[in-house]
């Protein structure tokens, strides 16, 4: 018997359910081996900034158990304000590593809860695949289903977020988000309530972890509406929609951060709109079927119509009407691109909410991202419910994708499935023993082309319209063997090179924890730039418990985290006027400056400064975010104009204008810099010029701590002058004095006192 | 194989010596009056003080030939300090010259009175008239300061310390000199007493030592006579680790000893005037002059030291360096701290490594006693001064009756139970308190003796082997419950 | 009427007759021309109504706007700004019918080429603010030398203007944009007939509307669009190509974070391709009936399907220098 038959054999089943599970647990395996490059070329350490803030509440949790984490007040950050930090995050990451850690403790496994954060994220993406495969497996079949797991377990796209040590809340967002869309799936095919309120507990497990939720509650709706102007009406649809909504809303309410926005804001009213028209829809579909009158039904879609546009038309009167909040600026900002640029500039600040370039797409997707639009056409091929969710999927998210380099996260996995649906389209073709013989067929269609001619043409056009025109021929199958060999080994090598570059840009672009940097020696070795941490480290321990530290809010998480020392604004970025504060006192002068630093009582000031290194991601290149930010708030006191020459060019060396050089940031970076070189051959590598000859002078602050490359410099904010003087003239006092002890003997300087 | 026997035969008498040694409270309590003073049974005919300040406390050796001016045979040799000056005593240790008695036992007496005594108990009695020469070494800490007490980032560090002109004796002293060796001979002011009676100056510098003395017949009333002090340049850091906590975990089934140790240390020299510039820094390391702030540390750790881990708070510090050395099984361990230690800064670490326990732990008998002999604490090679010290020692699981000996005085002991990984009960520990312990004593021996059955060795094995039956157990159970409501419909086997 | 106009302006202006008489007299005068060509809000300057206009004293802020719309100029952001400024004047003159201490002028290359040659300009459009040199808000800083609206840092809508007006004075001027009627009526229509045709030719769209060519290929178009960057493009409003620094073209920016139009393009419709071999491939080889020509096709596909792919790799090179992976034919 022929393999295909031996393969279909009862017999064998369980061997391939067993081989299911082996192929699994190995896709798994190599998602979670492939996340830990970082960890093995460094250490078990946090990344990049927001997860150092995750890392610490997780601490806390752990330390003061879940409700003193529900009602945590942290007065360490955002100081004098503090921020109500329990009510103001997701807690679903922190909630699910504290579980983890109680677990494992359970089993007597007392594990550092750093461990479980750093290697949360390939854990979960494990967990992914296994997901994708169930969805996929809804889509077409196991074999698909499978591809799919591989292709999501290495897709840089989805890897970036979840290396080692990203601590973040996309880590977990993502396997929430398959596996609340599979829930969905598995309950409209079976229209049961149970797989329904799953999608609901699911869907509020995302809630509780990731903004990002709202994609979903968008999502859902607009497939369900989708079906409905197909005329797909059915119970089932009826069914789990009105489960999931119900219970998943109610669910959603339950997060602080969250409370009544279902209701209140725009985001939401999609869902809820879909929910009052699926009631009517189902009403009439409920009457027409007791009613048979023809004209009564039309009435009946008339009503349909009407309450649509009157319902929609409320929607808006409240919204304008304001009872209903509208978009907020993030999610506003995805339509309307120019939004944020001009009226939210912090967001537009942030490198990842940039639109994305066609690089980009091909660097985190590769070959997927041209089996992606194949996928999509065939699943037009039998269109079932499931697979107009996917298609949508597909647009949205290409969509949301191209406007923010963020979120080719959500796009990842529904090209991962495309993609897996061609490609194990072609393979059911050219990976099958099955041979048609040449000359049947050729009598088949013969006798199918005589009927058709005897037979007169009748109800064709119907027929074409709902068959692609790829597939209108009847299937009869591959007939030469090389050719099979051909197709099959190109995409062998097509898979072996994709492999090859996943693992490429996985273990260059994403494996380095940006709070160590890695350099290369002359001689090949690795040194490692530890700059961050040595200055984190010596705030921590040389200053005092409460010291107050101003920095730009990029580095307000891992002060938090590493210095643990209090900060003024953090990468929580709730309070644009604290912000541009910071901004402003970065960009003012000092005199100006110094009332801002003493009203927020700031002990220490830190800048990361990268002219010695060439590290181009210092302050001062970050200073423009910082004087926009402030002019939003200060128009008239900060001016981004007078920051560039007159020929409109931003410069630091001698042709820098007068507000740059005596600009709080200018000083603090370039403070004693010039006295690494000598006399006029300063050099700023990253902006690549050479510096004036004579440095900034400082009166209001004085350098406490610069670390090995300078990548970090800790100002300490001088004291009031005793005598009262301005620092200036005390300043220029004490040099003066120090020339005329060295010039003559100290009773001169009494006399000078005295003067 | 022979030799071995041998080897072994030795070690099983020291240890029967040690662990009849071990546990404070058998150590005998001396007790004495308000008014002590001892019977004036000796006379010290030549003393010589050897003061050692090359290192951040005061190391002292008193060689002194003792003659018994009773009429019949002494033991008891009595050494006097003020109170406040003995509570800053890390060590005090005697022997006699020849060595034929080896280390002689020195009670700290318990008296109310303003005078603190030691008791050196000569073990074999000295006969009337008899002399016998004593070595007694004393370490102790608190007795120099910084001064100035601030200095910039380049300027050069000055110790000053205080001390006595004579050394203090319960008895008459016939001839006696005090030598003070310095780090180098940068001594911009030292006590000058009144020449001597050959007109020479009191004292003579010669090189690095400073020499008082000689003086003739000194009563014990005149104790330690004259104040005497010295600025002297000093060219190293001064450490201090304010806690130091090492941690020893036996592992019967990983064969490993894994050695842990938390330092919190401060730099307690001359504080930092103004503020730490990079500049000057990176400008003066080039060419390395001595500095009194800390730029690393360095560990001859010996016995085969595998894979050492160095970090802190915040992670892994990349900055370190692990060299094996020519002289098998010793290696090199250099540490940097992440910033250079000035005057008045902190730093706190952890360092950790493994051995193979096979170097460490002896089987006594075949009844399941076992023997570990480790070094008490193996800090870094540079000079410091641990205030506050805790040794624990955890053993493996089911251990039981442990005694142990240690080569320091204790303050206190503590037992406990310490939950790890796939522990029920958890294991058997030791935690060992004492203070101001100085780098010279590290490196002693601690030695545990412990019982464990061979029930409890494969504790392990069993329960993980029944927890995971129990697991199979019950999945086995609840995959087998139908859960369907409502009859069962055809064909839904196999699904 | 004119004299009317005048007439209420002089009433309107008698509160102000308290600086020196010039000053009545030249503020008298900007009113009535403003009320005379009450129709745009802004009164047209020549050489000696611009000199008029600025000279100290004044009792009055002078916004002037220098600015070139002759075509042969082709100043674009002169016309660009025309309406805006227009509107602000309008709206202004619509709250207070003759200027009240604020005037906004415009004076053009065409009958003001002295003062342009005067004051030294080769750039247009120039937006000045004269603040008054008497009276409560005189501004000692400017008498002479006017504050400079700054084109470049900011956005150009009318608002903006106001915004830096409002800063550098008194006045707060509001825009009161015209509600556009015709325009609302005309997307009623539409809508209208829209939906009007669409129920007439339900019949013959309905089989169109149900389609599945037709909505593949829409979903397929979008996808192809926004995953070649578009979306960068519409936003960044890139150039579609540029011109290297030897003359010629360049069709691919350099850099991994930058394209060009046309190169997006070029990489959507090679994912097209790509695409379309993988559906051929698929799709529609296995219903070819005759195996000769089966053959050959898929082996043609093949073939089409490895270049493309390694064209785009090449590509891809262009753009990530670094990166290490090639594929046949084209290295």
């Amino acid at each position: 018997m022929s393999l295909d038959a031996i393969l279909k054999d009862e017999s064998t089943k369980n061997f391939r359910s067993l081989l299911k599970v082996v192929i699994l647990l190995t896709i798994a395996g190599a998602a979670i081996s492939s996340r830990l490059f970082s960890v093995i070329r460094f250490e078990s350490i946090i990344h990049e900034f927001d997860p150092w803030f995750n890392f610490r509440a997780t601490k806390y949790l752990v330390k003061n158990g879940f409700y003193g984490f529900w009602d945590w007040f942290d007065d360490r950050t955002w100081h004098p304000l503090g921020r109500v930090t329990g009510g103001t995050l997701y807690p679903g990451l922190m909630v699910t590593s504290g579980v983890i850690y109680h677990i494992l403790r359970f089993l007597t496994f007392p594990v550092d809860i750093r461990n479980i954060c750093v290697l949360l994220a390939p854990g979960f993406s494990g967990l992914t695949a296994l997901a994708t495969y169930l969805f996929t497996k809804e889509m077409k079949d196991e074999a698909a289903g499978l591809l799919a797991a591989a292709f999501i377990g290495i897709a840089p796209g989805y890897i970036s977020r979840s290396v080692a040590g990203s601590y973040d809340n996309e880590a977990i967002a993502i396997f929430l988000l398959m596996f609340t869309f599979y829930l969905w799936i598995k309950a409209l095919k079976l229209g049961s309530a149970y797989w329904g309120a799953l999608c609901a507990l699911f869907y509020f497990y995302m809630v509780a972890a990731w903004g990002g939720y709202v994609f979903i509650t968008n999502m859902i709706p607009l497939h369900a509406f989708v079906l409905i102007l197909m005329g797909r009406f059915s119970p089932r649809l009826y069914v789990s929609y009105t489960s999931w909504y119900a219970l998943g809303t109610l669910g959603s309410m339950q997060i602080p951060f969250v409370g009544f926005l279902p209701i209140r804001s725009s985001e939401h009213m999609a869902a809820l709109g879909v929910f009052g028209l699926l009631q009517i829809v189902a009403f009439v579909d409920y009457v027409r079927s007791q009613v048979p009158s023809k004209q009564f039904q039309k009435l009946l879609w008339v009503f349909l119509v009407v309450a649509f546009m009157v319902s929609s038309a409320a929607l808006v009167g409240l919204t304008v009407s304001g009872t209903i909040a509208p978009w907020t600026g993030r999610f506003y900002s995805l339509w309307d691109t120019g939004y944020a640029k001009i009226h939210i500039p912090i967001i537009a600040s942030v490198s990842e909410h940039q639109p994305t370039a066609w690089p980009a797409f091909f660097f985190d997707l590769s070959m997927l991202i041209w089996l992606f639009p194949a996928g999509i056409y065939m699943l037009f091929q039998n269109l079932a419910d499931e697979h107009v969710f996917v298609i949508i999927y597909g647009i949205m998210a290409s969509y949301f994708a191209g406007v923010m380099v963020r979120l080719m996260l959500t796009l990842t996995p529904v090209v991962c499935v495309a993609a897996a649906i061609a490609l194990s389209n072609i393979f059911d073709n050219y990976l099958t023993l099955h041979r048609p013989d040449a000359e049947k067929v050729a009598a088949e269609i013969a006798a199918e082309e005589k009927k058709a001619a005897e037979e007169p043409k009748k109800t064709e056009k119907k027929e074409d319209a709902n068959v692609l025109n790829a597939v209108k021929n009847p299937e009869i199958g591959i007939f030469s063997t090389t050719s099979k060999v051909t197709v099959v080994g190109m995409f062998a090598i097509y898979l072996f090179l994709f492999v090859l570059h996943c693992t490429w840009v996985t273990s260059n672009a994403y494996s380095s924890p940006s709070v160590v940097l890695a350099s290369r020696l002359p001689d090949g070795s690795q040194h490692i730039i530890d700059d961050y941490r040595e200055a984190y480290y010596w705030l921590r321990k040389n200053t005092p418990e409460d010291a107050k530290i101003m920095s730009w809010w990029d580095y307000g998480y891992q002060i938090g985290g590493m210095a643990d020392r209090t900060t003024l604004v953090d990468n929580n970025t709730w309070n644009n006027t604290h912000i541009a504060t910071v901004g402003k006192a970065m960009a003012s002068r000092e005199e100006v400056a110094y009332p801002i630093l003493r009203q927020h009582d700031v002990d220490y000031v830190l800048v990361i400064f990268g002219g010695l290194l060439g590290y181009s991601g210092d302050d001062i290149n970050k200073f423009l975010w910082m004087i926009r930010i402030a002019e939003g708030v200060w128009p008239d006191e900060i001016k981004e104009r007078d920051f560039f020459t007159s020929r409109g060019e931003y410069r630091v060396d001698d042709g820098a204008t007068d507000t740059m050089k005596n600009s709080l940031m200018y000083k603090m970076s370039f403070y004693n810099y010039h006295t690494m070189f000598p006399p006029g051959q300063a050099q700023d590598r990253v902006r690549g010029v050479k510096l004036p000859a004579v440095g900034p002078t400082l009166n209001i602050l004085e350098e406490a701590f610069t670390s090995e490359n300078w990548i970090v410099r800790i100002y300490k904010v001088k004291d009031l002058d005793k005598l009262g003087r301005d620092h200036a003239s005390a300043v220029a006092f004490e040099s003066g004095k120090k020339k005329r002890k060295s010039k003559l003997g100290k009773n001169k300087v009494r006399k000078l006192r005295v003067v | 194989m022979r030799s071995f026997l041998a080897r072994g035969a030795v070690l099983l008498t020291s240890l029967f010596v040690a662990i009849a040694q071990a546990t404070p409270e058998t150590a005998p309590q001396l007790n004495l009056p308000e008014k002590f003073a001892p019977p004036p049974v000796f006379k010290n005919t030549n003393l010589l003080r050897n003061i050692d300040l090359t290192k951040p406390y005061q190391r002292e050796v008193i060689a002194v030939v003792v003659e018994n001016i009773s009429k019949d045979p002494q033991t008891d040799y009595y050494i006097p300090f003020d109170k406040e000056v003995a509570e800053r005593i890390s060590y005090i240790e005697a022997r006699d010259k020849a060595g034929v008695l080896g280390f002689l036992d020195v009670a700290k007496a318990q008296s109310p009175g303003p005078t603190q005594w030691y008791r050196v108990f000569i073990s074999e009695p000295v006969k009337a008239g008899e002399q016998i020469t004593l070595h007694i070494a004393i370490g102790l800490t608190g007795v120099v300061e910084p001064v100035p007490a601030e200095i910039n980032q380049v300027d050069r560090q000055y110790l000053k310390w205080t001390g006595t002109q004579y050394s203090r004796s319960a008895y008459v002293t016939g001839k006696q000199k005090t030598k003070i060796k310095l780090i180098n001979n940068e001594v911009p002011d030292y006590t000058q007493l009144e020449p001597k009676s050959d007109g020479s100056s009191d004292p003579a510098k010669l090189g690095s030592t400073i020499t008082y003395g000689p003086y003739e017949e000194v009563t014990s009333a005149q104790l330690g006579g004259d104040v005497i002090s010295l600025r002297y340049e000093y060219t190293l850091p001064v450490i201090t680790a304010d806690t130091f906590s090492r941690e020893i975990e036996v592992s019967h089934w990983g064969g490993n000893l894994a050695i842990e140790e938390k330092y919190a240390l401060t730099n307690t020299g001359a504080k930092l005037k103004d503020n730490f510039n990079r500049v000057k820094w990176t400008a003066t390391n080039y060419l390395n002059p001595p500095t009194a702030a800390i730029k690393s540390l360095t560990y001859g750790l010996t016995n085969f030291p595998l894979n050492p881990y160095y970090t802190d708070e915040i992670g892994n510090v990349s900055t370190s360096r692990f060299r094996q050395e020519q002289k098998p099984g010793e290696a090199h361990l250099e540490l940097k701290p992440r910033y250079p230690l000035f005057g008045g800064w902190n730093y706190s670490y952890t360092l950790g490594w493994n051995h193979d326990l096979r170097n460490f732990v002896r089987q006594r008998g075949s009844s399941g006693n076992y023997v570990l002999r480790v070094p008490f604490m193996e800090g870094p090679k540079e000079p410091m001064v641990y205030k506050d010290v805790s040794v624990t020692v955890i053993l493996p699981e089911g251990a039981t009756d442990v005694a142990w000996y240690s080569p320091l005085p204790i303050l206190s002991e503590e037992r406990f139970f310490h939950k790890t990984f796939m522990d029920t009960l958890g294991r058997t520990a030791i935690k060992l308190r004492m203070s101001n312990v100085v780098d010279e004593l590290q490196g002693r021996e601690l030695r545990v003796s412990y019982n464990l059955s061979p029930v409890e060795f494969y504790r392990k094995p069993y329960v993980i082997f029944s927890a995971l039956s129990a697991l199979f157990l019950v999945s086995w159970v609840v995959a087998g419950i139908d859960v369907r409501i409502g009859p069962k419909k055809e064909g839904e086997e196999g699904k | 009427m004119r004299f009317f106009g005048s007439l209420l302006s002089l009433l309107a202006i008698t509160p102000f007759c308290s600086a020196s008489a010039t000053v009545d007299d030249k503020t008298l005068k900007f009113s009535q021309l403003l009320t005379s060509n009450a129709k745009s809000g802004v009164i047209q300057l020549n050489n000696e109504l611009y000199n008029a206009i600025t000279t100290a004293p004044r009792n009055y802020t002078a916004v002037v706007l220098l600015t070139a719309l002759a075509p042969q100029f082709g100043c674009q952001l002169c016309k660009d700004f025309q309406p805006e400024y227009d509107l602000l004047a309008k709206s202004w003159q619509g709250q207070h019918k003759n200027g009240d201490g604020l005037f906004f002028s415009s004076l053009d290359f065409q009958n003001g080429r002295e003062t342009f040659m005067k004051l030294g300009l080769n750039t247009a459009p120039i937006l000045y603010l004269f603040p008054p040199t008497v009276g409560p808000d005189a501004d000692p800083l400017h008498h002479t030398t006017p504050k400079q609206f700054d084109f470049q840092s900011n956005r150009i809508p009318a608002e903006a203007v106001a915004h830096w007006i409002s800063n550098n004075g008194p006045h707060k001027p509001e825009i009161v944009r015209p509600f556009n009627y015709e325009k609302l009526f005309m997307t009623l229509g539409a809508i209208f007939a829209g939906a009007l045709i669409l129920l007439l030719s339900f019949k013959t769209l309905k089989p169109a509307l149900y389609s599945r060519n037709l909505w593949s290929a829409i979903s397929l178009i979008l996808i192809l669009l926004f995953t070649s960057g578009h979306m960068f493009n519409h936003i960044r409003s890139v150039p579609y190509v540029a011109n290297n620094g030897r003359g010629g073209v360049s069709y691919v920016a350099g850099g991994f974070s930058n394209q060009f139009g046309l190169e997006t393009q070029i990489v959507a419709v090679v994912y097209a391709v790509l695409a379309f071999c993988a559906i051929a491939l698929s799709m529609k080889m296995p219903r070819v009936a005759d195996p000769t020509r089966q053959k050959i096709a898929i082996l043609l596909w093949n073939a089409i399907l490895l270049c493309g792919f390694s064209f785009l790799m090449t590509l891809f090179r262009m753009k990530n220098g670094g990166y290490p992976f090639k594929l046949p034919p084209l290295w």
